[in-house]
C-alpha cells in the first residue's frame, strides 16, 4: 500500500532520523519492540558491487586503497536538512582524492556511527563512477543524494 | 555524469561508463563543416595525429590528450573531479 502514511508522520520520522545532529533514541512501548538509537554522524560508504534493502544484505565496499578508507567518510554533523513532503537531501558535499586507479563503483550505502554501526541506506548510483584515477577528485555535492519517502 | 577539469574548472557531462582519460583528442576535436564531414579546425580528421598537428595554441579542444600535458585551449583535462549522484538510496528494511 504506497503512500499509505501521512506525510507530516514521515516528515517528523525521517527528520529526527537523518536532520538531527546528535543520537535520536527510539523507545516503543509494551509489546513494540527493542529501544533502539540513530547516531549521527552518518558515514557515505562507497560500493563496488550494490546489496540490497534486505536488512544485512550489505553491498561490497571498496576497500581501503588508494585514497579511500573503509567505512567512509562523515556526510557532517548534520546528513540533511529538514524535510519536506517526505523528501531530504544531503547538507554537505563528500568528496576524496584517488591516489590511484580505483574500480567501478555502483552503489552507496549510509551508515551510522554507533559502536556498532547500523545500515540506514542504500542504493544505485544514476550512473557508475568509472575512469577514476591518481589525482581525480570524486564527490558528491550538497544536494547530490535525495531521500524520497513520500511513497511510505 | 559530470565532469570537471581541475585546472580550468570547464565542465563536462559524458555518457555512462565513459572514461575521461581514454578520450583521444579527435573524439571532441571534431567538428562538422559546411558539407557534413568531419573536420578538426578546418582539416580532415583522419588520425590522432592529425589532430595533434591540428590543436594550434588558443584553439579549443575538449578532450585531454594521451599525454599528461594540457594543451593550449584545452578544456578538460587531467586530473578530473568526478561529480557522483545517488538515485534514491532506500531505507534497510528489518
Amino acid at each position: 500500500m504506497p503512500a499509505m502514511t501521512d506525510q507530516g508522520r514521515v516528515n517528523a520520522i525521517i527528520q529526527a532520523l537523518f536532520t538531527s545532529s546528535a543520537q535520536a533514541t527510539f523507545t516503543p512501548g509494551t509489546g513494540g519492540g527493542s529501544v533502539f538509537n540513530a547516531t549521527p554522524p552518518y558515514h557515505l560508504r562507497l560500493m563496488t558491487a550494490q546489496g540490497s534493502n534486505t536488512a544485512g544484505s550489505n553491498g561490497t565496499e571498496m576497500p581501503t586503497e588508494f585514497g579511500y578508507t573503509l567505512l567512509g567518510q562523515t556526510l557532517g554533523t548534520t546528513f540533511c536538512a529538514a524535510p519536506s513532503a517526505g523528501v531530504q537531501s544531503n547538507s554537505n558535499a563528500v568528496s576524496w582524492t584517488a591516489t590511484g586507479t580505483w574500480p567501478t563503483i555502483t552503489a552507496i550505502e549510509i551508515w551510522d556511527t554507533a559502536g556498532t554501526a547500523l545500515r540506514w541506506l542504500q542504493g544505485a548510483l544514476t550512473s557508475s563512477i568509472t575512469g577514476v584515477v591518481n589525482g581525480d577528485t570524486v564527490q558528491f555535492a550538497a544536494g547530490s543524494i535525495t531521500i524520497n519517502a513520500s511513497a511510505w | 555524469m559530470q565532469y570537471q577539469c581541475k585546472t580550468c574548472l570547464a565542465m563536462t557531462d559524458l555518457p555512462p561508463g565513459t572514461d575521461p582519460h581514454a578520450r583521444t583528442w579527435c573524439e571532441c576535436c571534431t567538428v562538422t563543416n559546411d558539407s557534413g564531414a568531419p573536420h578538426h579546425h578546418g582539416r580532415d580528421v583522419l588520425s590522432a595525429e592529425k589532430c595533434e598537428e591540428a590543436n594550434h595554441p588558443g584553439m579549443p579542444c575538449f578532450s585531454p590528450p594521451k599525454t599528461a600535458d594540457k594543451p593550449e585551449g584545452c578544456t578538460v583535462c587531467r586530473p578530473v573531479m568526478h561529480f557522483a549522484v545517488a538515485g534514491e538510496p532506500q531505507l534497510v528494511s528489518g
